[in-house]
């Protein structure tokens, strides 16, 4: 409906503003000016910009998460699809989860971006994450809660690697209705999240190489854990500020 | 009450998963199964034109035999679940919706699913959703 | 009294400038350097020097108010201030939450404020006197546009902003607060 209406708009203007003197002939264009009467729904639309032309996205409130949510299945399709397309042009399943990471980054960094306006914009002196485990915690939490609808469900340290931190999630959602075959069992579509994580990070300063692996415990068969390990710079300067 | 086992039959007629919830039937070699249920497809087709009313009906719906009965649902898209249960077994049909249901999310989902294909990987997780839910008359 | 606003990308690649020339009155910056500089007129580089120095910057403004370029109004010397002013801005950054940085920079009659979004995108605004409350609000509607922007899925951290409608709506707002 919302596709097809710009067209019969599109040619309403064009029969009247091009061949203004054919109209009253031409049965087609008098066909056309009956519809005329079902403009005014929106009124707006017409006078504002050229026919045809969608409402573009600086006309639009950043702010209506309610009634534009997305449909759980509609995702689910698309990311299969997403899957899929993206196995038939890769070499192996590092490929694979090396490129699900990339589109995944792409997501991150107009989350973070959207996240962050619409947490902040009201507020008088806006604010960015400069530390470390605050940024995590708001990963973890926000991020989680703006891409997923619900917060992950843990972070851990690494106690080996000072520079290693992870997230927990006991049950993915992009992986909630994958079946990796077991030939390629150590794959874990969770990579497109963690490229969400690095971008996030990357853009709070925060550069990191994040990774997704299977962590499966009896009670959450799809339990996934997100890697990150931090550049040198990162702990660094986090040692400054503790100083 | 028991639910012996679940078949998918593709459209073209060929069974792509197959498994046995519950002793109580023999079990068959999986080409016993295969020609079973391309035999059933058969049927079902012929079936489906028996209505004296005209144009085509759903066709065969329930199949029974003496210890067991087969219950079966139609999709859309042509896609038959086969339900063999115990006669006395009430709830059948809302079993299969339900499969149906757990079908379109772990197997139309799932990216290393082929259409029409067998029906194979379904991870751990998945898997126990599959049957389990079906196979559990107090979640339906 | 003009106005020179810079978006820059993580990498500090310029993605889009805005020049805006402003009805409202000068305040008035003295520029200390400038009288102790002699007049190199021969060097080649002495448009861009006496610039720097800020010498005879007050003297672009004709009297209909029109801003001539040159001097102190030579894009390549705002472009040189602009980048300049980077340095203390990712000082800055790293210390401080806020992603409004309040006149962070000054030289001559210039005076740097920056806006550092969540996503280390910068903008870099060059302006004369003191607009705090109008500069803040002139960011968080460049920011308000820049994450629609960002929204379009051809549209990088990294690509040149060109469209005319982010232009449009940037001009207006600079025509507001500025």
């Amino acid at each position: 409906m919302a596709y097809t209406q710009p067209h019969s708009r599109v040619s309403v203007l064009s029969t009247s503003s091009q061949s203004s003197s054919v109209e009253h002939l031409s049965p087609a264009a008098s066909s056309t000016r009956f519809s005329l009467p079902s403009i005014p729904t929106t009124p707006g639309v017409l006078t504002q910009r050229p026919a045809g032309v969608r409402p573009n996205i600086y006309d639009r409130n950043l702010n209506k998460t309610r009634i534009t949510e997305v449909s759980g299945a509609a995702f689910t399709f698309l990311f299969s699809e997403i899957v899929q397309y993206t196995q038939k042009r890769v070499s192996g399943i590092n490929d694979l989860e090396r490129r699900l990471n990339t589109l995944g980054y792409r997501i991150g960094s107009r989350v973070l971006e959207l996240m962050a306006w619409r947490a902040e914009a009201a507020s008088k002196a806006p604010k960015r994450e400069i530390r470390f485990l605050p940024a995590l915690m708001s990963i973890h939490t926000q991020v989680w809660r703006a891409v997923f609808g619900k917060p992950a469900d843990a972070i851990e340290k690494s106690v080996e690697n000072a520079d290693e931190y992870m997230i927990v999630d006991n049950d993915p959602l992009v992986e909630r209705y994958i079946s990796v075959p077991k030939d390629m069992s150590q794959l874990s579509c969770s990579s497109f999240t963690a490229g969400i994580v690095e971008a996030v990070l990357d853009g709070l300063g925060f550069p990191a190489r994040v990774t997704a692996h299977n962590t499966p415990l009896p009670q959450f068969p799809s339990r996934t854990t997100i890697l990150i390990k931090l550049e040198k710079s990162v702990l660094e300067r986090e040692e400054i500020f503790k100083g | 009450m028991a639910i012996f086992g679940l078949w998918v039959i593709n459209k073209a007629g060929g069974l792509v998963y197959q498994r046995n919830f519950a002793d109580g039937l023999a079990q068959l070699t999986s080409n016993e199964y295969l020609v079973l249920a391309g035999t059933l497809h058969g049927i079902h087709a012929i079936t489906s034109r028996l209505s004296p009313i005209g144009g085509s009906s759903s066709g065969a719906q329930v199949i029974e035999g003496e210890t067991f009965k087969m219950t079966i649902l139609l999709t859309a898209t042509a896609t038959k679940f086969v339900l063999l249960t115990s006669l006395a077994e009430p709830n059948a049909d809302n079993m299969l919706q339900k499969v149906y249901e757990i079908y379109s999310d772990a197997v139309m989902k799932n990216p290393f699913h082929t259409p029409e294909m067998p029906i194979r990987n379904l991870s751990d997780g998945i898997f126990i959703g599959f049957w389990g839910r079906a196979a559990c008359p107090e979640v339906i | 009294m003009s106005h020179h606003l810079f978006l820059l990308s993580p990498s500090d690649t310029p993605l889009y400038s805005l020049t805006h020339h402003s009805s409202k009155p000068v305040a008035n910056v003295s520029s200390p350097l400038s009288s102790n500089l002699p007049n190199w007129s021969t060097s080649a580089f002495a448009g861009t020097l006496t610039a720097l120095s800020g010498a005879s910057s007050s003297a672009h403004q004709t009297s209909s108010g029109a801003v001539r370029m040159g001097g102190g109004q030579d894009r390549h010397v705002i472009q040189m201030i602009a980048n300049a002013s980077l340095d203390v801005i990712e000082d800055l950054m790293k210390s401080q939450s806020t992603m409004f940085l309040k006149s962070v920079d000054k030289f001559n009659e210039w005076t740097v404020s920056a806006f550092i979004t969540p996503g280390n995108m910068k903008f870099v605004l060059l302006h004369e006197g003191k607009n705090d409350d109008g500069i803040k609000a002139f960011f968080t509607d460049v920011w308000e546009l820049y994450v629609k922007t960002m929204l379009n899925p051809f549209h990088t951290a990294h690509t040149p902003i060109r469209s005319t409608v982010f232009d449009a709506r940037v001009r207006a707002s600079a025509k507001k607060y500025l």
